[in-house]
């Protein structure tokens, strides 16, 4: 369970103002809203990658800035948003880096190590590609890699910032089915940003909605996207049709 | 694939490794006096004529060793210092790394010459400064490539005209700097090789702890410090690291530039990013490289010797534009 208390975070034109919000465990979260309402900023509050101004976090009852930096690595893993090139690496040699908590300068790797990692890519389907350098696979295929990398840390938490952007729709939804199988499968939490109101609705449990630093509601998907969300927090008139979970989302100004 | 990898990695260790040795052999063979791989080898046993065992004992074997570890110092500084500013083109020799030391070291030289055996401490605490300098200048949310250039490139300046400034002030003293300052071996010693060995041995086991530390840093900032790592920690390390090995081919070697731009980034072409091949090939390139430039430099122009410095940086120069212009391209 993690749950935050107050937040408060001010960095430029990123501000997070009295924000108290829980994620509930062994489920997939998706946070949404529009573009600097906040949301990368949370994920990277709860990753520690930023530290809020006031408030806390709690991870298992217990304050996140607590923890020991391995001992945050081995409770979390995080797909933060893809800027840099990645090195050339192999398959193999970049989900090694994921036991990199596990381990210190000098040390190699056990034979636990090399179980979890070959674990880890066959659990993303990375196997057949195991001696491939990273940078000539394709988009999907190097997000299947960094999720490999990140259940090779061996984490029950599991954040992920936009990990949808650049793939094409074939690619989109087989990411969004492999991390619902790694939820349902694993239990591991999860917690991403997204930016697709229905990938959050059709595959999140639950969902929260920011809007200029604040949690504007949170709830079950279905309850929580309605016409009349879509009018206060990204300011269109649409329409939503539902399939089963799956909204689609039809502009009036269409 | 990998397989392929692997040989490629090999072949050109093999390459390196063979490149090395000729270029020992050649170092001890031609000069002024040439000699033959039989008066050498005899030489070396401490039989045959005893000119030649001079010459090849006490001249070029205590130089050509120098040469090697200067060369295999720079490489690996240059290596690292690549990756930490995570810029191909920063070269302790460009961006003032190695003038720092050299300020230092002639401030030690001239002013405190009865402290000479400190030279490459002094010369590492100077490069250190320098880079520390350059990083907080070149800062603003992250370093960008060209401002690290820019305020190296200022630096570079600045610590030029200081050693310029210093060695107007004690002109009388000044002869046996300026030979040192333009980069040479020339009349290094088994005396200069005592000294500077513990650094550089040191240096270079301090490398292999580098490897993993610098490879987890090539996955980014961010990855990195979700990995468990403690960035700014690992960044420190580094750059002392590389300032380290800088002061001590500059204390010995001098102001010897272009080595630790070139000779990575060839490797780098070749095998990829990865550290544990990139820098000990980088060292086995680099170690050649000044040992076939020193010969090259002494040998040329016989009988008047050049410094290496300068031959390499005849060398280097164009490679570095050739470099930026096919950087602006892409």
């Amino acid at each position: 369970m993690i749950v935050a208390n107050n937040l408060h975070f001010k960095q430029g034109n990123f501000v997070i103002e009295d924000l108290s919000l829980s994620f509930p465990k062994g489920e997939v979260t998706g946070i949404v809203g529009p573009n600097g309402s906040g949301k990368s900023t949370l994920l990277k509050l709860i990753s520690r990658l930023l530290q809020q101004d006031s408030g806390a976090i709690y991870i298992d009852d217990r304050d996140l800035l607590s923890y020991k930096r391995k001992e945050l690595a081995r409770k979390m893993a995080m797909l933060v948003q893809l800027k840099e090139a990645m090195p050339s690496f192999t398959v193999r040699e970049m989900v090694s880096y994921g036991r990199t908590p596990y381990q210190n300068v000098i040390s190699g790797k056990t034979d636990e190590d090399q179980q979890i990692i070959e674990w880890a890519m066959k659990e993303t389907g990375l196997t057949q590609l195991e001696d491939r350098l990273v940078h000539s696979l394709s988009g999907g295929e190097q997000q299947r890699v960094r999720i490999a990398m990140a259940l090779a840390q061996k984490t029950n938490i599991l954040l992920l910032d936009e990990p949808t952007t650049y793939l094409d729709i074939g690619h989109q939804v087989e990411l969004m089915a492999l991390l619902k199988r790694i939820n349902r499968e694993l239990g591991i939490t999860i917690i991403m940003v997204l930016h697709e109101l229905q990938y959050a609705a059709a595959y999140c449990h639950h969902m929260i909605v920011m809007k200029q630093g604040k949690a504007f509601t949170s709830g079950i998907p279905n309850e929580v996207l309605t016409e009349d969300l879509l009018k206060q927090v990204y300011e269109i008139e649409a329409k939503i049709i539902y399939d089963g979970n799956y909204p689609s989302i039809i502009p009036k100004q269409y | 694939m990998q397989k392929l990898r692997n040989r490629r990695r090999w072949l050109i260790f093999w390459v390196l490794l063979f490149s090395l040795i000729i270029s020992v052999y050649i170092g001890l063979s031609f000069g002024a006096a040439s000699v033959s791989i039989n008066e050498m080898i005899q030489a070396l046993r401490g039989q045959g004529d005893e000119v030649f065992q001079t010459i090849v004992v006490d001249l070029r074997l205590p130089r050509v060793i120098i040469g090697l570890f200067v060369g295999a110092c720079l490489a690996a500084s240059g290596a690292i210092l690549q990756g930490v500013m995570k810029n191909p083109l920063a070269d302790p020799g460009i961006i003032g790394v190695s003038a720092g030391g050299g300020l230092f070291a002639i401030i030690t030289m001239l002013i405190f010459p009865e402290y000479g055996y400190l030279l490459p401490v002094a010369a590492f605490f100077g490069a250190f400064l320098t880079t520390l300098l350059i990083y907080a200048l070149a800062w603003d949310k992250g370093a960008s490539t060209v401002k690290i250039i820019l305020a190296g490139v200022a630096m570079n300046a600045l610590l030029g005209a200081l050693m310029n400034g210093v060695m107007v002030l004690y002109s009388d003293r000044v002869q046996s700097v300026l030979s040192w300052l333009s980069g040479g071996l020339n009349g290094r010693s088994w005396y200069h090789l005592e000294w500077m060995l513990p650094y550089a041995v040191l240096g270079i086991i301090l490398c292999l702890f580098a490897i993993k530390p610098a490879n987890i840093m090539l996955l980014g900032d961010d990855s990195a410090r979700l990995l468990g790592q403690n960035v700014e920690l690992i960044r420190l390390m580094l750059i002392l690291l590389s300032s380290f090995l800088a002061g001590t081919a500059v204390s010995v070697g001098g102001l010897i530039g272009f080595v630790g731009l070139v000779v990575p980034h060839m490797i780098r072409l070749l095998i990829g990013e990865d550290y544990r091949f990139l820098l000990p090939l980088s060292m086995l390139g680099g170690a050649a490289l000044v040992v076939y430039a020193d010969t090259a430099a002494r040998t040329l122009f016989d009988p008047i010797e050049l410094p290496v410095g300068i031959l390499l940086a005849c060398l280097g120069a164009p490679f570095f534009l050739y470099l930026l212009r096919r950087r602006r391209m892409a």
